[in-house]
């Protein structure tokens, strides 16, 4: 990671030559539509999406904002309501710092000196923020006060951006996104402002006021003259920001809608009476409602020390796991630019950082091959108290299984491919690496009770969880003795790496009926593969082998994220619908846990009149073991097809 | 001395150095008229193409020797006669050799101050290239772009040098070329003090700004501080770097009037971008804002 950081380092540029550059794609020429034939390739960089035509020169640069018209299909994309309008908030431990009582103080005051300003609730039309942030002293967060500028500038322009989105989109009209491209397309902005129109602006303010609103607020950015970070430092004491808020009304009462948690602010500080550190241990249980609650910022100015911080990783992957987003406030001017080093750097870490942790977690819980304090000693993170290292720990092993996938040509694939059985020794083998998995029409979807497969903290507590048995380390079974009557299903199990595949095994393993209960089928075979961009941890395996599977339906058990974009999977999923098999899929990540079914699921028999696209035929040696180590993802298809891709 | 054995090689030999004389002496109009006159000679296939004796010591001469050698092919292709320049150059059937021999020929081009045609060889091995893949492709593109804009640099066109000198950084940055990367980034930096010392770098983000305004949704400030640019730049002397954005700002302009719902303003403005992106020779421009008019004229 350190290298990491110095290699962004020594890669910035000069801010002048980055602005210059940013220029340059602004002053590019423009179409109004994509009009011109041809295959084409699209790149989204920030808010401009690129496209390239194969034969042609000339790239094709829209603004998200006006996208050309094959993205016209698209569907609502709003940030949700605060979850913390629609929960009973606890009674006690929770308690939030209304921004304009931050700017009234103009610096991040102490939880026993703050008195009136911290509230407990959270009204409709508030939303609550919380701040992730680095301590700058071991005391004392902020000791210039630096960081209570910035927030309040952020916050504030924030506020302003929402009400340009609200002017330019409609106040009531949601955000869009393109299935075909994943993104936002139209009118929109950071998640903040998206967060603010939602949650200050859509309740409080009608369209007879947005005008005002927007003109105070443009009142003010004309001031800050793109530079809102060198602007805020210079604010000595937010004396400038309370003047100009006395000017402009319904910016400074929006300010009393956004309600802050900040450590400092928000948690009784040492040395704490005897009330006040029970209201302290019950603020940290809370911790994760608080992020949970609303949205999570990240005052981001050195990305390498920020995670490596306890504390500060332990809310980054909490908003990235559990809240679902997390937006960046600029801590220095050279990480103003979305597209800028540091900005992607930390995007980087938190692509790599929960899978890190979550390797680490499964080393400690599932294999027990080390104990928890290793496990955060090999994580190379620091805590200024030592006593908050089990807390923090426990916190991260709460954290299911990281959903996003990062994914490298480079990535090792270990564990048994399956690959369906065509006659006696020969089977149905994938001719290529997709990059997505087709989509055919879902049949029908089934809730499925299995919310708990991809958490360690349901195995028990720390240091006494059930380890991993062997048969789960096993990464094919046969099971003969399977329920009679229903047709035969095998398991394909997808994982991040074999510790991930092992835990979801043991869950099959001991949770198969249910899954023959919901699916109608009766399993008779499970297989697990791990393609794994970070191998770092246990290996209980360690080898590639492909194994034929005769049943005439499969079921792949995965985290949603693979279904659509990842290639090995789409390559077990293709060859076996090659074969005439039919597929259900197990999802595990989502909010519950369901199977959705494909067409012709459950089969008796395969479909004999299935294409065979892009599969072909392959000759199995019984006697072929695979290749000790695995094999790297970009010689997967050789070695399923009888090379030894080592 | 030029080996009396051979009349042919004789004659042909000290033809070549007589008019390596005037190359030397910097007289292109003498060269000229000698080419023309000598043209028949000068295709056989041994003209030109060995290095004579007397040279072939002297580093400093021999190379001169290969740009003598490249103008004189040139003058016969413009005539219509391009086996010296194929011969020079490499065959055409090898779209490597002929990109590499392209690039040599622009860099001496350039190195003797013709920008023009420099940048006339360029745009042809440009086009090629991005529409081309592989490792050569790769470690050719970036230079190519890098060369192009430094001709840009010395022709006082600064809009266009930090175009391509931008494009050849991208095209580094893709590829890996810590070495180009390293080159164009200070070549841009460079480019960025000398247009802010013109006083262009406050236009440039004036434009830029627009762009943003516009793709904010902002379409009347958008408009407004659209017009005030588009004043400057159509009041800028021909030679003005200004003048390099006017194909811009009218583009924009148009595609602003679009969004307002006035298509008539919109055609207007885009015609007047079409013809600034074509009098600049800029191909992006002269695509995208063909394109565009189509749109509009399709409502």
């Amino acid at each position: 990671m350190r290298f990491r950081q110095e290699r962004a380092l020594r890669v910035r540029r000069p801010l002048a030559l980055e602005a210059i550059r940013r220029e340059q794609d602004l002053l590019s020429h423009r179409p109004l539509d994509l009009t011109v034939d041809g295959h084409h390739s699209y790149f989204v960089s920030g808010d401009e999406i690129v496209f390239r035509v194969e034969g042609s020169p000339v790239t094709w640069r829209f603004a998200l904002s006006y996208p050309p018209r094959l993205l016209a299909d698209t569907i609502d994309d709003d940030v949700t309501e605060p979850t913390a309008w629609r929960v009973l908030l606890p009674e006690t431990g929770l308690w939030w710092l209304p921004l304009d009582g931050l700017i009234r103080q103009a610096r991040l005051v102490r939880w026993q000196d703050l008195g009136g300003e911290r509230v407990a609730t959270i009204a409709q039309g508030q939303l609550p923020v919380f701040i992730s942030h680095r301590w700058l002293a071991v005391d004392q967060p902020d000791p210039t006060g630096r960081q209570a500028r910035l927030i309040a500038w952020h916050l504030l322009a924030a506020i302003g951006e929402a009400a340009n989105i609200a002017e330019a989109r409609g106040l009531h009209e949601p955000r869009r996104r393109s299935d075909i491209v994943g993104h936002r397309v139209g009118m929109g902005g950071s998640e903040l402002a998206e967060a603010c129109l939602v949650a200050v602006l859509r309740p409080t303010v009608d369209d007879g006021v947005l005008g005002e609103l927007v003109a105070e607020t443009r009142s003010i950015e004309e001031l800050v003259d793109d530079d809102l970070v060198s602007f805020a430092e210079a604010d000595d004491g937010l004396a400038k920001m309370r003047g100009l808020l006395e000017r402009r009304p319904l910016l400074a009462e929006l300010t009393s809608r956004i309600h802050l948690w900040i450590d400092y602010c928000c948690l009784p500080q040492p040395p704490r009476t005897e009330p006040e550190q029970a209201e302290f241990r019950d603020g940290l249980r809370l911790l994760t409602t608080a992020q949970l609650l609303g949205l999570t910022v990240i005052l981001l100015d050195d990305v390498e020390d920020y995670t490596r911080r306890a504390w500060c990783l332990l809310e980054a992957i909490t908003a990235y796991r559990l809240a679902g987003d997390y937006d960046v406030l600029s801590g220095l001017p050279e990480n103003t630019d979305p597209l800028g080093g540091p900005y992607t750097h930390l995007s980087d870490l938190l692509l790599d950082l929960p899978q890190l942790v979550w390797r680490a977690m499964l080393d400690t819980e599932l294999f027990r091959a080390i104990d928890w304090r290793e496990a955060m000693t090999r994580l190379d993170i620091s805590v200024t108290d030592p006593d908050d290292l089990p807390f923090i720990y426990d916190l991260l092993r709460a954290i299911p299984a990281p959903n996003r996938l990062h994914t490298l040509v480079g990535d090792l694939v270990t564990g048994v491919f399956p690959l369906p059985q065509t006659s006696a020794g020969s089977a149905l083998a994938p001719s290529k690496l997709g990059a997505t998995v087709a989509e055919p029409p879902r049949e029908r979807i089934v809730p499925l009770q299995w919310a708990d497969v991809l958490k360690l903290s349901t195995r028990g507590a720390v240091g006494k969880t059930s380890a991993a048995p062997v048969a789960a380390r096993q990464p094919f079974v046969k099971w003969w003795k399977a329920a009679r009557g229903r047709p035969k299903a095998h398991v394909a199990i997808v994982a991040s790496c074999e510790g991930e595949a092992v835990l979801i095994a043991d869950w099959v393993d001991t949770h198969r009926a249910e899954l023959e209960t919901t699916c109608g089928v009766m399993v008779s075979s499970r297989s697990w593969l791990a393609d794994d961009v970070a191998p770092v941890g246990t290996l209980v395996y360690g080898w590639l082998a492909r194994a034929p599977v005769t049943a005439p339906n499969w079921i792949i058990l995965t985290q949603s994220v693979r279904r659509r974009h990842c290639s090995v999977t789409a390559a077990l999923v293709e060859t076996a619908r090659n074969a005439g098999r039919a597929v259900a899929w197990a999802l595990l990540d989502e909010e519950a846990a369901h199977v959705v079914t494909e067409a012709g699921f459950p089969a008796r028999s395969p479909n004999p009149e299935a294409e065979r696209g892009d599969a072909s035929q392959i000759r199995l040696d019984p006697r072929d073991r695979g290749v000790l180590g695995g094999v790297y993802r970009e010689n997967l298809i050789a070695f399923l097809r009888g090379d030894s891709g080592a | 001395v030029p080996n009396g054995d051979n009349d042919h090689e004789h004659e042909g030999g000290q033809l070549g150095l007589d008019m390596f004389g005037v190359f030397l002496a910097g007289d292109r109009d003498t060269l000229a008229n000698l080419v023309n006159e000598h043209a028949e000679e000068l295709a056989l296939p041994e003209a030109l193409t060995g290095l004579p004796a007397p040279l072939r010591e002297d580093a400093e001469m021999s190379g001169a020797w290969v740009q003598f050698a490249v103008a004189v092919a040139e003058i016969l292709a413009e005539r219509g006669d391009r086996r010296l320049l194929d011969r020079l150059t490499g065959p055409a059937d090898n779209p490597i050799v002929r990109w590499q021999n392209a690039l040599g020929q622009a860099e001496r081009l350039r190195a003797d101050g013709r920008f023009v045609a420099s940048d006339e060889l360029l745009t042809g091995v440009i086009a090629e290239l991005r529409t081309s893949s592989g490792t050569a492709v790769d470690a050719m593109l970036g230079p190519a772009l890098g060369m192009a804009g430094a001709n840009a640099f010395d022709r006082g066109d600064m809009v266009a040098a930090q175009r391509l000198t931008d494009e050849a950084l991208r095209e580094c940055e893709r590829t890996g070329d810590v070495a180009g990367v390293a080159i164009y980034s200070e070549n841009l930096a460079n480019l960025v003090i000398t247009s802010d010392g013109e006083g262009q770098g406050a236009f440039r983000r004036r434009l830029a700004r627009a762009q943003k305004l516009h793709d904010a949704g902002r379409l009347i400030e958008a408009r407004t501080l659209l017009l005030d640019v588009i004043a400057v730049v159509d009041a800028a002397p021909r030679d003005a770097p200004e003048r390099g954005y006017r194909s811009k700002a009218h583009g924009l302009l148009g595609m602003i009037l679009y969004r307002m719902h006035d298509p008539t303003w919109a055609e207007e403005e885009t015609t007047l971008a079409l013809e600034a992106g074509k009098e600049a020779g800029d191909e992006a421009a002269v695509v995208i804002y063909t394109a565009n008019l189509d749109v509009l004229r399709r409502g």
